[in-house]
């Protein structure tokens, strides 16, 4: 099954054991002739129309069929529809359709919609997760940790937007996020909020440790909110291995206005680090039951050092541990 | 000025345009800017043929053409043009806008009965442009023009115009579309978008793109829409008026756009602009937005909603403003109508137009003041509305009027409270959640319990119902945590030692919340946290309700039932604290129906049930005395152990933290029980894990700070301490596990005392060589083989605080035979304030318990103390200052006369912090006092003679501190300084007695004595008269208690 449109890469998905049902539009009653259902009216549409299956499958059954153009005959299929009428065979099949997005037709399938060209591997879903927040709250530091790099102690504003994808095991297979890890500073930013265009999922980040990190939260949601409607987000409070925080969680409650979930985290210690991302595939997949099966390889909590000099240090504390205690109260370590 | 004339098609153009990009791009600016102007014309003249047929995709440069037709005679106009400009502007150079416009004022009517008025309009904002802005570039642009018009000159096919734009547009398109792939080198892009952005046209290309370049996708023509809504957002008064004119124009026809995507995205620009130019710069759009509404066309009233709903939540108050020009403020305009598409047959409209109308529920425009009626049945007429995000509104809509607007709601409140109630039990979790809010804002908005009082019955069951735990909990997923998976670093939530401060009444330690609490708000929490706050506000009235409901969900023993079971116990601890009274009489029965749930079989079912018994844990503790009470207690207390022992890790947690809890509350009656108590947390401490190791590290030092001295039994230490000290020896140094031992071992070094000597040397020096090589650390991280971090240096610090308070002058031998003296002087001197603070805590212990091995480096240590009583010190580093101060008057006492040296240097410090009107930290006061007072008591002949400057803000100071040893120190100081200078205290008698009078009994007779003696002197140096006077200053009480005692 192709979904095929000018300018668009072919898609397919697999759709064995599925079984279809009459095409016929739930909220304008229109019957399909040939194309789309008259709501998803133009080939562009049809993008959406997957990327939406990806990103919130439950609001698309909410209102309308799926329904996809087959590439032999150009008639429309239908995916799915309300004759599902189990909740949950709905969700578990739209998780299906998109888990098991695979390259059965021999036209190759690239993810165009939603992430042009970038390049996903086999069996493999892959979700736009977009990261804002005020400049120096950490965002990019935290996309580094799932990566090799250490903690960055040095401060190096993003420009514009760095992509990152990063790969999860869930009991479901992989799924990988590509981190659009924004500019947080204004003048940095770039294309701004246009690199939200098709966020499937989103982190707003603040900072513990400044205040206004924290305020500025409303206006990112906000800017998100009118990019990407009805996106999970998730936001995180970074920097909890700071000692003296400004920003106390009980202070914390902008996430109950707008239903969002919260972390803490700290991209230093790795605090939490797997959370925001199990939270999100968790809803973007309809599966409260997903769990990552193993962890992603992080950088280490801590700055590591040189072990051979560490070795001969602990030789020379042995050593002087082994000294008796000096008795003169004037001597000081260092002599 | 050089001519080339190459007759090319469109080929040749791209090769004469592009030596560089810049280049290129330049060219395409120059001769861009006649297409958007062509376009400005307001949306009603739109009829023209060839804007009509601009951008339909393919066909668009076939209508160019057509259009461009007699090209050459344009060529040749625009090659004349060039040449004035440039003769403009070398021979009359002025960057002057209005200059040049004069010049063609004067020139245009030569050409303007050959060529049409279009390509007039054209050319004179093209010179005028050019001229305007790049007055100095002017050359190079003539240039590149010539070059531009030539090549056209020779070739037939292409209009400059359609070239322009369709290079420039090409060009942002294909950044925009380039962008979104992940894989692209995207600070290359940005470059380029930075450098497109220089052109002061840059945002013109983008309104095009946005709203006519319909032959490209939707995702560019957004993005363009987004950059320009930044662009504009930062830089609007930077662009030309005609450019302003132009973007404003070109917005007004997309708010109806046939596309989704791009009205959101042109709605988003226009409450940018409005926000720039306000509702006076702009009131087309509101007349814009006024027809959308009326056009009864879906996409032109949900692009226009979408717009006024942006404006509104951008700018809640612009709208109810006087504009001049129009008869009315918008809002009066809107608000009925937007009433009106409450009854609309589009769910989306109706949301927006409710969204949009919630937004004025703070401000209160009087519009809406008289629409309130209509308003609230509207929202009325919306309550069983089909789709849910408008439940969800109407919903937050009466929450918030209720937190802000109570009044309103007041006579309709029985319908609303009706219709919460439903909605409470809406079957989409979010509308049922927002409406959930409404019980807490009931409460606090103090309406009358009356009005609700009726209604508690069918409120508590649902609440009661809505607590359990939704089938899509996340706790639920993560209840099955098994003892033996190792914690990793990213379940470990950082924790943080919280340096000593001397005499604060219990510090600022924060309850930290659960982490399940604050991470996900959903019904069950909400639900839970509505019942608390209504038992606060009708106490022992909801329990006729909620108890029966209590006691069916609790005898649901079927597995099947667990979750109701869940609920009933989460209920019992949340009313625990508002229903008190009530519940008192039954605690018996709720521990004796919670006690058996502690064994049940579901993890979090134990684990809330541990929670539950630590918010009874006060009365429980207290009924120990009545029969009974003790067995009652016995049994809770087992329970609780047997759970840490849980092999759940949720339970562990749930259990160790109501057993401190517990610990608190309980105190001494743990003593008979010691035993089993330390046998249960050093077993736990042999099978935990990471996490659940430092709360159990917790739970320990509690107990000592709980039992104190009982702890100190030979059979105790011998469970207690054997596995301590091993894991003190496995953790390496740079282990930052360490941190909590180190504390663990504080509270027990504290609860022994001196027996605490037998443990005392590993334990000292195994600090000291931390924060000795912490110190190495700071300097060369390599040479010390771990990173530099400084809560080891003060975990040790307070570790050594504790060893000495605990030892006292015991310590002595210790500390005469190590460095610690170099280590503190070097700590005292630290940049961490925290460092700071605990060295001087140290300091001070240390002076107590062993001052002769300070006195070499004495006064090396006085100036560092007295260094963080200066200035701005204080109020940055309250604790740091308050350590200090203690120290100093902890070594004055000891050393006397020797402190004399910084005596003057402290009270000039400390004198400006008694009588700070900033309201410093009270620790501080008291601390400052008593330290004034020690310094006055060691040195009066000092400090008396300046009596006059603190004497007032020094007794008031004194009043509130408690009886101690501290405080007979700084009385000593008091009345050794009056009688040097008996003067001195007159002005400030009425304090001094008060001060006196703050005393419930001084232990000491000689001081009290003393403070005897001072009185009478009074009374003899003040004569009669003044001496009555005085005394009838006083408070009677005060007056009766100091004549009963001291006999005046």
């Amino acid at each position: 099954m192709i979904v095929r449109g000018e300018g668009y890469q072919a898609w397919s998905f697999c759709v064995s054991g599925l079984k279809w049902f009459p095409l016929e539009c739930r909220v304008c009653g229109s019957r399909v002739s040939k194309g789309v259902v008259p709501f998803f009216s133009t080939l562009e549409s049809v993008g959406l129309l997957i990327s939406l299956l990806v990103v919130s499958p439950l609001s698309l059954l909410a209102s309308h069929q799926l329904i996809l153009l087959c590439d032999r005959c150009g008639c429309a299929i239908p995916l799915l529809s309300k004759a599902h009428k189990d909740r949950k065979l709905r969700q578990g099949l739209i998780f299906f359709l998109v888990l098991k997005q695979v390259r059965r037709s021999s036209v190759p399938c690239e993810v165009e919609m939603a992430l042009p060209g970038q390049t996903t591997p086999d069996n493999c879903p892959a979700f736009k997760l977009v990261i804002v927040g005020d400049g120096g709250t950490g965002k990019t530091t935290f996309v580094k940790r799932h990566l090799t790099g250490e903690f960055e102690k040095k401060y190096e504003p993003t420009i514009g937007v760095e992509v990152h994808p990063l790969d999860f095991f869930t009991n479901c297979g992989r799924i990988r996020f590509y981190c659009w890890d924004t500019a947080g500073q204004e003048k940095f930013g770039g294309l701004r909020d246009g690199y939200y265009i098709h966020g499937h999922c989103a982190i707003i980040m603040f900072d513990v440790t400044a205040r206004l990190t924290y305020k500025n939260v409303p206006t990112w949601h906000r800017d998100l909110c009118r990019v990407c409607e009805n996106i999970p987000i998730v936001l995180c409070g970074n920097k909890v291995d700071v000692k003296n925080r400004q920003v106390k969680a009980k202070q914390v409650t902008f996430h109950r206005k707008k239903n969002l979930q919260y972390y803490e985290i700290s991209a230093k210690s790795n605090y939490n680090f797997e959370k925001p991302f199990l939270y999100l595939a968790r809803k973007l997949a309809g599966d409260v039951n997903l769990h990552f099966v193993e962890s992603p390889a992080l950088a280490p909590p801590e700055v590591t050092i040189d072990l051979a000099a560490q070795q001969q240090y602990e030789a020379e504390l042995a050593a002087a541990a082994a000294q008796p205690l000096p008795d003169d109260d004037e001597e000081t370590f260092d002599n | 000025m050089c001519f080339r004339l190459t007759p090319s098609r469109r080929g040749g153009c791209s090769l004469l345009f592009c030596h560089t990009h810049i280049c290129r791009f330049q060219h395409t600016h120059a001769d861009r800017s006649s297409v958007p102007r062509r376009a400005s014309r307001p949306p009603s003249s739109a009829s023209n043929p060839t804007q009509a047929k601009v951008g339909k995709g393919r066909e668009k440069s076939r209508v160019s053409l057509e259009a461009f037709a007699p090209l050459r005679y344009e060529a040749l106009f625009l090659l004349f043009v060039v040449f004035i400009t440039s003769i403009c502007v070398q021979h009359i150079f002025s960057p002057s806008l209005f200059r040049h416009y004069c010049i063609f004022q004067i020139l245009f009517p030569y050409f303007s009965r050959l060529f049409s008025p279009r390509r007039h309009a054209l050319a004179k904002c093209w010179s005028l442009q050019s001229a305007s802005h790049y007055p100095s570039l002017v050359h190079t642009h003539v240039e590149s023009r010539v070059v531009v018009v030539a090549s056209v000159f020779a070739s037939e096919a292409i209009s400059i115009e359609y070239l322009a734009l369709e290079e420039g547009v090409k060009e942002i398109c294909g950044l925009l579309q380039e962008f979104r792939q992940p894989s692209v080198d995207q600070t290359r892009i940005w470059q380029q978008l930075q450098r497109c952005s220089q052109f002061p046209d840059f945002n013109n290309y983008l309104t095009f793109i946005l709203c006519r370049a319909e032959g490209h996708s939707v995702e560019v023509r957004q993005a363009a829409g987004l950059l320009l809504k930044n662009n504009l957002k930062t830089n609007y008064q930077a662009i030309a008026p005609a450019y302003q004119h132009y973007i404003k124009a070109e917005l007004l026809p997309c708010l109806g756009s046939s596309d989704r995507n791009i009205r959101a995205t042109v709605g988003t620009v226009i409450s940018v602009v409005v926000q720039q130019v306000h509702v006076q710069g702009w009131p087309e759009i509101f007349q814009a937005i006024a027809q959308c509404l009326d056009s009864n066309d879906y996409n032109h009233m949900e692009g226009a909603l979408d717009a006024l709903s942006k404006i509104c939540e951008d700018m809640p108050v612009e709208l109810d403003s006087d504009v001049p020009g129009l008869s009315d403020r918008p809002i009066n305009v809107f608000l009925p109508r937007l009433l009106q598409f409450f009854s609309s047959q589009h769910a989306t409209l109706r949301k927006l137009a409710l969204g949009t109308v919630n937004q004025f529920i703070v401000s209160l425009p009087t519009a809406l003041f008289i629409n309130m009626d209509n308003y609230l049945q509207g929202l009325f007429s919306l309550a069983d509305d089909p789709a849910p995000e408008v439940r969800k509104l109407v919903c937050a809509a009466l929450v918030e009027l209720l937190e802000v607007q109570p009044n309103f709601l007041q006579p309709h409140m029985r319908n609303v409270i009706e219709y919460m109630l439903q909605a409470n039990q809406d079957a989409d979790e979010e509308v049922a959640l927002e409406s959930c809010e409404f019980w807490s804002a009931f409460c606090e908005a103090r309406c009358s319990p009356d009005l609700l009082r009726e209604f508690l019955p069918r409120l508590i069951t649902i609440l009661l119902t809505n607590m359990a735990y939704a089938d899509d909990d996340e706790a639920l997923v993560d209840a099955d945590d098994d003892e033996n998976g190792p914690d990793r670093d990213q379940d470990l939530k950082p924790r943080f030692h919280q340096s000593r401060v001397h005499g604060a009444d219990g510090g600022n330690e924060e309850d930290e919340e659960d982490d399940d609490i604050i991470n996900s708000w959903n019904l069950r929490k909400c639900s839970a946290a509505g019942l608390d706050i209504l038992s606060t506000v009708f106490g022992d009235e909801l329990l006729p309700v909620l108890m029966p409901l209590v006691q069916a969900n609790l005898s649901q023993p079927t597995d099947a039932a667990w979750k109701q079971r869940e609920a009933a116990v989460l209920a019992l601890g949340a009313v625990a604290e508002g229903c008190i009274n009530g519940l008192l009489p039954h605690l018996t029965q709720i521990v004796a129906f919670l006690v058996p749930l502690l064994e049940d079989k579901r993890p979090l079912v134990r684990s809330i049930t541990c929670w539950t018994l630590s918010r009874y844990s006060k009365w429980i503790v207290q009924a120990v005395g009545h029969p009974d009470g003790h067995a009652q207690f016995d049994k809770v207390l087992t329970g609780l152990l047997r759970r840490i022992l849980d092999s759940n890790k949720r339970v562990q947690e749930a259990a160790c933290s109501a057993f401190a809890t517990l610990e608190e509350e309980a105190a001494e009656e743990l003593a008979p029980r010691l035993e089993l108590i330390l046998q249960h947390l050093m077993f736990a401490f042999g099978k935990y894990q990471r996490r659940n190791l430092r709360i159990l590290y917790d739970a320990i030092g509690t107990l000592a700070d709980a039992v104190g001295s009982e702890l100190n039994e030979v059979k105790y230490l011998e469970i207690l301490m054997p596995p301590l000290i091993n894991k003190w020896q496995q953790l390496p140094d740079s282990d930052k596990d360490l941190f909590p031992l180190l504390e663990c071992f504080t509270s027990i070094a504290q609860a022994l005392g001196p027996g605490f000597t037998h443990y005392a040397e590993p334990v000292f020096v195994r600090c000291i060589n931390l924060i000795r090589t912490q110190e190495i650390a700071k300097a060369d991280p390599a040479r010390a083989g771990v990173a530099y971090d400084k809560e080891f240096i003060v975990c040790s610090l307070d570790l050594l605080s504790g060893l000495a308070e605990g030892l006292g002058s015991s310590i002595e031998s210790l500390v005469s035979r190590s460095d610690l003296r170099d280590l503190l002087l070097q700590c005292c001197a630290d940049d961490a304030a925290d460092v700071r603070q605990s060295a001087l805590a140290l300091l001070g212990d240390l002076a107590k318990a062993c001052a002769v091995h300070l006195q070499p480096h004495l006064p090396d240590f006085l100036n560092l103390a007295a260094k963080q009583l200066q200035g701005s010190e204080v109020k940055d580093n309250v604790s740091v200052a308050n350590n200090a101060c203690w120290a100093i008057g902890e070594v004055a006492v000891k050393v006397r006369q020797e402190i004399s040296p910084v005596v003057m240097n402290v009270i000039t410090c400390l004198v400006p912090i008694l009588t700070s009107s900033e309201g410093l930290n009270k620790s501080l006061l008291e601390n400052s006092a008593i330290t004034l007072g020690r310094l006055g008591w060691v040195c009066p002949e000092l400090v008396a003679p300046h009596m006059d400057h603190f004497m007032l803000a020094w007794c008031h100071a004194l009043r509130s501190i408690r009886d101690d040893v501290e405080k007979e120190d700084a009385f000593r100081g008091l009345c050794a300084m009056v009688r040097l200078n008996p003067g001195g205290a007159v002005n400030a008698f009425v304090p001094m007695c008060e001060a006196i009078g703050s005393w419930h009994e001084i232990r000491s007779p000689d001081l009290r004595s003393e403070i005897a003696q001072v009185l009478h002197g009074y009374k003899q140096l003040l004569s009669g008269v003044t001496w009555d006077q005085c005394i009838a200053a006083l408070d009677p009480p005060l007056r009766e208690k100091l004549i009963k005692k001291y006999q005046i």
